[in-house]
């Protein structure tokens, strides 16, 4: 079979980062479609086991204060973490094109309207709006993920509008608009396919972001509420017994968040270098 | 140059009124009167409802903004409705804290992120720099708390060489040991994954600029490699790195308030996750406030800093 050696998939399939980062993420999301499979237990059911035990053999991560298997709720986690990635990446960048692309093409007085919308989103930290959402409404994973998706759509926006703008340029929209086809179409068929390449990187970047996010927020307690397994409820469980539960109960989770998070990270650096060599 | 300072400096004035009525719509969309919330088993709905005429609730939203804002500006914050404190209290307690956490960070990311950035700028490509980049990639994927745990389990539990939660920090022990061994921990949480992120800005950065002319220019003049580096490069690289700050400032307050809550430090960010666990409003909106205001405010000192730095910036 011959790939060209200039098509994505050639190139992707090259890149170490890149490939480290999709196996990773590919085996995070195996764990969470195959959990009813692979989990030894019900995630939710209590006093399986003695609480706070240690790994061994019946339990390979041990039990947590309730008794409830800690590989499974891990295991099970993964959905959690994917769930806000994913939803998070798709709904920002849906909007981030939107709003990108028209601010960046038609630009004006709809630019000048988007861009100052964006810019005062821009100057709230994320995590506050995320904590202020969760003080108004009853924090669950859907605040979360509401919170979060405001919060990556304004720099998301930003860069998709540069793109736009440096398109904007370019011969074959000059001819394009030469010959008189509607801006909607010269957004579809000429710009939006040449965004893409930074759209899917801060795709990724983004999903790392909101892992980290969700983790964190759940961490606090204005996120995923007990008893959903979070990983980041898993470790405010955790920290709270420090000095009595075994080491492993307070790293496991934490663990595993680095890791989908390192996979994303490298996924959007990979996909960085492919698209822009010069700053390797 | 002047005016630009000026549209920047309106802008900012703008943008901190647009959040104020931002946050206080969004507050006051929540059903619930705060007064019958509180009082309502003791009083009677006639006491209720003075007590509400006498704080203004009965005004139009309008109208409740600017009171609001009036005594804002005077410098009136208003009493927390959980704690019968003075906000202007609590918060004059609590900010520096955080200041000095976020000083501390910020300076332990710049003094770990410069040597290592500059070192991958210079070995670029060999395995030094995969090790080190791989490193701050490392750095920036942990999340900020289970750093912060894993710093408790080894040094606290583990060889218990520190303590493991902050309660009893005051700027009164500024001076003292105590209060150091407490602040190294938070500060490394928080500063080494910011430390990540600018090693890979620096590393582009210099790499950006190491191919410039100047370079070949000072080095035909017969510069020594080593003052090349750091008077050339490194002046040109800080540039860079003086906008970036003001984008890592997004994550170091993020870090802030979640490491606070994880050591208990009594900052800013717990002081805001107290009032959101109480549903404070009052104090909600203070303190949101102020850190929207401190985040502008950096942001502007940034950007007028850069275009200090380069020239290029105040002909536009």
């Amino acid at each position: 079979m011959k790939i060209s050696k200039t098509s994505i998939f050639y190139r992707v399939t090259r890149n170490a980062k890149a490939m480290v980062g999709i196996i990773i993420v590919t085996m995070v999301v195996l764990m969470a479609l195959l959990a009813p499979i692979i989990a030894p237990y019900d995630p939710y059911e209590i006093s399986l086991g003695r609480p706070l035990e240690s790994p061994n053999s019946t339990f390979l991560f041990g039990t947590d204060v309730l008794g409830r298997d800690v590989l499974s709720r891990i295991i099970y986690g993964s959905r959690i973490s994917l769930i806000a990635a994913l939803s998070v990446g798709l709904i920002s960048a849906f909007l981030a094109v939107i709003f990108g692309l028209t601010a960046g093409y038609i630009g004006g007085k709809t630019d000048l309207i988007i861009m100052r919308f964006v810019d005062i989103m821009l100057s709230i930290p994320g995590i506050i709006i995320a904590i202020v959402v969760a003080a108004i409404f009853n924090p669950s994973l859907f605040t979360v993920i509401i919170a979060l998706s405001f919060g990556m759509t304004s720099g998301f926006t930003r860069v998709v509008r540069s793109k736009a703008l440096a398109l904007k340029e370019e011969t074959y929209v000059r001819a394009a608009e030469s010959i008189g086809e509607s801006k909607l179409f010269i957004m579809l068929r000429y710009i939006l396919p040449n965004t893409l390449g930074i759209v899917f990187i801060q795709i990724a970047l983004n999903m790392s972001s909101t892992v980290i996010f969700e983790a964190g927020i759940s961490y606090l307690g204005l996120g995923s509420q007990p008893p959903s397994t979070s990983w980041g409820l898993m470790l405010s469980e955790a920290s709270q017994r420090l000095y009595n539960a075994p080491k492993t109960f307070a790293i496991i989770p934490g663990l595993f968040i680095l890791v989908l998070v390192l996979g994303l990270n490298f996924l959007g650096d990979g996909l960085r270098d492919i698209y822009d060599p010069r700053l390797r | 140059m002047i005016k630009y300072l000026i549209k920047r400096i309106a802008f900012a004035i703008i943008t901190i009124f647009a959040i104020s009525i931002i946050i206080f719509s969004v507050i006051h969309i929540i059903p619930g009167d705060p007064v019958s919330v509180l009082y309502g088993y003791e009083l009677t709905q006639q006491e209720i409802e003075e007590i509400r005429e006498n704080l203004g609730l009965n005004e139009p939203l309008t109208v409740q903004y600017f009171n609001w804002i009036k005594k804002l500006l005077t410098g009136d914050m208003g009493k927390s409705i959980v704690r019968r404190d003075e906000i202007s209290e609590l918060i004059g307690n609590a900010f520096p804290n955080t200041l000095l956490l976020a000083i501390t960070s910020l300076i332990i990311g710049l003094l770990v992120a410069f040597p290592i950035g500059t070192i991958t700028a210079l070995k670029r490509g060999t395995a030094t720099d995969v090790f080190l980049s791989g490193g701050a990639v490392l750095f920036i994927s942990f999340p900020t708390f289970w750093l912060a745990i894993l710093l408790i389990l080894v040094l606290a539990v583990g060889l218990k060489i520190l303590p493991a939660a902050s309660y009893n920090v005051s700027v009164e022990s500024f001076w003292s040991w105590n209060y150091w061994k407490l602040l190294i921990m938070p500060s490394l949480a928080i500063g080494l994954p910011v430390a990540g992120r600018l090693v890979r800005i620096i590393r582009i950065e210099m790499i950006d600029n190491m191919g410039k002319e100047y370079v070949q220019l000072v080095r035909a003049k017969g510069a020594g490699e080593r003052r090349i580096i750091i008077f050339h490069i490194l002046r040109n690289a800080l540039v860079a790195t003086s906008t970036v700050i003001g984008l890592t400032l997004a994550n170091l307050l993020g870090g802030i308030v979640i490491v606070e809550a994880v050591f208990g430090y009594p900052g800013m960010g717990r002081l805001l996750l107290e009032s959101v666990l109480r549903r404070d409003y009052p104090a909600i909106q203070i303190i949101v406030m102020v850190f929207s205001l401190a985040f502008i405010l950096i942001n502007l000192l940034v950007d007028i800093l850069y275009s200090v730095l380069d020239p290029r910036i105040r002909l536009e």
